[in-house]
């Protein structure tokens, strides 16, 4: 599945959208809400799903090189994490499913 | 009027530490003038000249209870009205905005710039008069602290340059090429709005400098787990950053309180944060653990009541790490 | 599912059995307790890596079947003995949140 897929299918709210990363393809996923196991992540091009929201987020996604970052339980981010992401070019999605159907529909 | 020129986004770390650590009553002069409030303006105003004050508190007769405050102002405006000679009472500003000695300094800045007092009383606990503090008091102390924190720079500067002389050894070239930096960065303690910007920063720095992707990505999250342990766990702190063209070394020290058992905090899932520290997603104990595991050399050392010393060092130059780990064996 | 598919179907390590033939009906994945405390459903499956004695309280109140624990974290003695006394399932399995509510989420359709 595309990130346009995922966006389509989990009705994401786009705060902010890296053009490239459309069409590519959800390859790595992390999903979880303590920012220390996603430090732990060796892969790159990262999705991280999450229901934390704090600009701890976008820092520890720039971090680890993650392409996008995916809130759940319906989270809207605050102003200063949409500049993050736009500065650090990490896309911000936000869905209202929560953590575990928004991975089932990943994997499905 | 002209905003004062303090931003906590902007202005160097080591500034909006000092204006947050700092509590109104570390500035505050217990020295200030009062009078009763049958005083007549008159016999105040004589008062203000000799002890060369710009404001009275007027207090009930144990001196300790503030019931209003007269300043020029209200001496002047009585000049004109005629009405010198009366007392304080129905002349003294009422509503009085008082400030806490606990409040931070930043506090009192922030009301000297909104409203055009030359003089804000500060009240204890038992909201009795501990002082008053005055824009030239904040002046004074944020100058002498500068000048202490400047000194304590300075001393660092030269402490880290002393360093690479030694780390670097003979690869003056790097120097030359600009491939070199030492960078310092303070850490404020509970500041979860700034936490992480350091390391950000480094991690910019080093894409900058040209050097690879995977290596970086260690050494920032090396950065940001000392970072996030010293704004969590700490009294606020330093990291100095020294980045030499073989290695770059994270040199993380705080101002206490220092780890109980050091051993314990290594191990994964250890945690002594509170709940308020792991909804902000981190506290889960990995902290410490996970900036050894990317580093190439992690020593931390530690003890109740001290400040808490970590060194990490991630080599750039995979023939550099294998000298070094020989030497140390 | 029943709890008992999270040892036969998805082979995680069982650290206490809890009530095996339990139905359970749906799965909730967080790190955070008090997210959990507010949100997960009745008979759920708890997806997390919060390897505490607070977790299986939290599982208790919020009606929660059985707790997986996931990134290969170990248990505390503390925290399987609170899951005997409260007939709560743990699992534990070295998949990380991401993968367990995938391989869950499939067994649950």
């Amino acid at each position: 599945m595309t990130f346009k897929d995922l966006i389509e299918k989990n009705k994401c709210r786009v705060f902010h959208l890296e053009s490239e990363l459309e069409n590519q393809k959800v390859v790595n996923v992390i999903a979880g809400d303590l920012m220390s196991e996603v430090l732990v992540e060796d892969e790159e091009n990262l999705l991280l799903i999450t229901s934390l929201n704090s600009e701890q987020v976008l820092n520890t996604a720039n971090i680890v090189d993650a392409a996008c970052v995916l809130l759940v339980n319906g989270k809207t981010p605050q102003a200063p994490m949409i500049k993050m992401a736009e500065n650090f070019g990490i896309s911000l999605l936000s869905t209202d499913l929560p953590m575990f159907e928004a991975c089932k529909s990943i994997e499905n | 009027m002209r905003t004062i020129p303090f931003s906590e986004g902007e202005s160097p770390l080591v500034l909006v530490d000092l204006i947050h650590s700092t509590r109104v009553r570390d500035v505050v002069q217990s020295g200030y003038c009062t009078a009763l409030k049958s005083d007549t303006l008159y016999d105040i105003q004589v008062m203000m000249k000799e002890r060369h004050v710009g404001g009275v508190l007027i207090t009930d007769k144990t001196g300790r209870r503030l019931l209003g405050i007269l300043t020029v102002a209200n001496i002047m405006k009585a000049f004109e009205d005629g009405t010198i000679q009366e007392t304080a009472e129905h002349h003294m500003t009422k509503t009085v905005v008082t400030l806490d000695g606990e409040m931070p300094l930043s506090f009192a800045v922030e009301m000297f710039d909104k409203y055009s007092f030359n003089m804000l009383p500060v009240l204890n606990d038992e909201k009795l008069i501990a002082g008053v503090i005055t824009p030239r008091d904040i002046i004074m102390y944020l100058l002498s602290s500068m000048n202490e924190e400047v000194a304590k720079l300075e001393e660092s500067v030269k402490q880290a340059q002393s360093l690479i002389d030694k780390t670097a050894g003979a690869d003056l070239d790097g120097f030359a090429q600009n491939k070199s930096r030492v960078l310092r960065y303070v850490t404020i303690r509970n500041d979860f709005n700034t936490a992480g910007k350091i390391s950000n920063e480094i991690k910019t720095v080093l894409k900058e400098m040209g050097i690879d992707k995977k290596i970086i990505r260690r050494i920032s999250v090396a950065a940001y787990e000392l970072e996030i342990n010293q704004v969590v766990h700490s009294y606020g702190g330093e990291m100095i950053f020294i980045i030499t063209p073989e290695k770059v070394e994270i040199l993380a020290h705080d101002k206490g309180p220092g780890i109980e058992d050091v051993d314990k905090a290594m191990q994964e899932g250890f945690s002594t944060a509170t709940d308020w520290v792991r909804s902000l997603g981190f506290g889960a104990g990995m902290g410490l653990p996970n900036s050894k595991r990317v580093s190439d050399l992690f020593i931390i050392n530690s003890a109740k009541g001290q400040p808490t010393d970590v060194r990490a060092v991630i080599f750039l130059d995979e023939k550099k790490k294998e000298e070094e780990n020989r030497e140390s064996l | 599912m029943k709890v008992s598919d999270l040892k036969t179907k998805l082979a995680y390590e069982e650290v206490c059995a809890g009530n095996p033939d339990a139905e359970i009906r749906a799965g909730y994945t967080s790190d955070l307790l008090s997210d959990v405390m507010g949100n997960a459903l009745d008979d759920s499956v708890l997806v997390t890596i919060q390897a505490h004695k607070n977790t299986v309280a939290v599982a208790t109140l919020a009606g929660i079947a059985a707790v997986v624990i996931c990134n290969n974290r170990e248990v505390p003695a503390d925290m399987a003995e609170a899951a005997a006394d409260e007939e709560v399932a743990v699992y534990r399995t070295t998949k990380n949140q991401f993968t367990v509510s995938c391989e869950i989420g499939a067994l649950l359709d």
